[in-house]
C-alpha cells in the first residue's frame, strides 16, 4: 500500500480543487499530442490532428483531455487504493485500447507542466514532489493488468 | 529526433528571451530536482548545504545554464561542441545517464512556471528534443 503523508493528501486534494478541468485536460493532452507525435497513433478517428494548431482546435482532442482528467478523480477520492480504483480501466487500455503503458508517464509528464505554468510559484519542489508521486502511483495502477 | 532548423530556431528564440533570467532557472531547476528526485542528492554529499536556493545549489545551477547556454550555441553540432564537457561527466563525473533526463525535465518545469505564454507545446517540444540532443552529446563519451 501507498504511504501517504499529510501534506502529500492536502496537497493532491488543493491543487485538483483549484484545477479547471474543462482548460488542463485538454491543454495536457493537446501538449502530449505535439510534444511526443508518436501518441497520435491511439486517436486514428479523431479527425484532424495534422499540425499543432489543428491538434489544439480539435474538439475531439479537448473533450477526451477533460475526459481523462476527470478520470483521475476517481484516484484523488481513493487515494488508499488507486490499484483497486483503476484495475478496470487497466483491463480497458491493455485489452481494448492496446495502449502502450510508457504513454501514460509521456502523458503524467505534460500534465505536470500544464500544472506548473497554471499554479507558478506555488508549484515548489515539495509540491511537484507530492503531485508526481500520485501520477506515478496512477501510471503504476494503470499499467498493473497489462500480461 | 535530430533538431530541424525550426527546432533550432525555436530554441534560439527562446534562449535569447529567457537567458537573462538563467541563474534563477538553474537555481531552481537544480533545487527542484533534489528535492522531487532525492536519489539525485547522491552526487552532492559534498555540499554543506542542499536545500533550493542553498549558495551551492545556487552556484551549481549556474553551472549548469552555462553549459546550456554553450549547448544553444554549438546547437548546430552538440557532440563536438560538449565534447570536453562529455569527457568531464564520463571520467571525472560519472554521472549516470538517466540523471540527464531527469534535470531536463525539472528545467521544463520551471520554464513553465517561469514563462508560460513563451512555453507552448511547440516550444516545448523543440526544448525538450533539445535537451535530448544534449544529454546525448553529454552522454558521448562514456563507453
Amino acid at each position: 500500500m501507498v504511504e501517504w503523508t499529510d501534506f502529500e493528501r492536502s496537497t493532491i486534494a488543493d491543487i485538483f480543487s483549484k484545477m479547471s478541468y474543462e482548460t488542463v485536460g485538454p491543454a495536457a493532452l493537446t501538449r502530449c499530442l505535439i510534444v511526443y507525435p508518436w501518441t497520435q497513433r491511439y486517436f486514428g478517428n479523431f479527425g484532424n490532428l495534422y499540425n499543432a494548431a489543428a491538434i489544439m482546435g480539435n474538439p475531439n482532442v479537448a473533450k477526451h483531455g477533460t475526459t481523462i482528467l476527470h478520470g483521475l478523480d476517481r484516484a484523488v477520492k481513493n487515494m488508499d487504493d488507486i490499484k483497486g480504483t483503476y484495475a478496470e480501466l487497466s483491463v480497458l487500455h491493455s485489452e481494448k485500447l492496446h495502449v502502450d503503458p510508457d504513454n501514460f508517464k509521456l502523458l503524467a509528464d505534460c500534465l505536470t507542466v500544464v500544472v506548473a505554468a497554471q499554479f507558478g510559484n506555488a508549484f515548489t519542489g515539495e509540491v511537484q514532489a507530492a503531485f508526481q508521486k500520485f501520477l506515478a502511483v496512477v501510471v503504476s495502477s494503470l499499467g498493473r493488468q497489462y500480461h | 529526433m535530430s533538431l530541424t532548423e525550426k527546432d533550432k530556431a525555436t530554441v534560439k528564440a527562446l534562449w535569447g528571451k529567457i537567458s537573462k533570467s538563467s541563474d534563477a532557472i538553474g537555481a531552481d531547476a537544480l533545487g527542484r530536482m533534489l528535492v522531487v528526485y532525492p536519489q539525485t542528492k547522491t552526487y552532492f554529499t559534498h555540499w554543506s548545504d542542499l536545500s533550493p536556493n542553498s549558495a551551492p545549489v545556487k552556484n551549481h545551477g549556474k553551472n549548469v545554464m552555462s553549459g546550456v547556454a554553450l549547448a544553444v550555441s554549438k546547437i548546430d553540432d552538440l557532440t563536438a561542441g560538449l565534447l570536453d564537457l562529455s569527457e568531464q561527466h564520463a571520467f571525472t563525473l560519472r554521472v549516470d545517464p538517466a540523471n540527464f533526463k531527469i534535470l531536463s525535465h525539472c528545467i521544463l518545469v520551471v520554464l513553465a512556471i517561469m514563462f508560460p505564454k513563451e512555453f507552448t507545446p511547440e516550444v516545448h517540444v523543440a526544448m525538450d528534443k533539445f535537451f535530448c540532443g544534449v544529454s546525448l552529446a553529454l552522454s558521448e563519451k562514456y563507453r
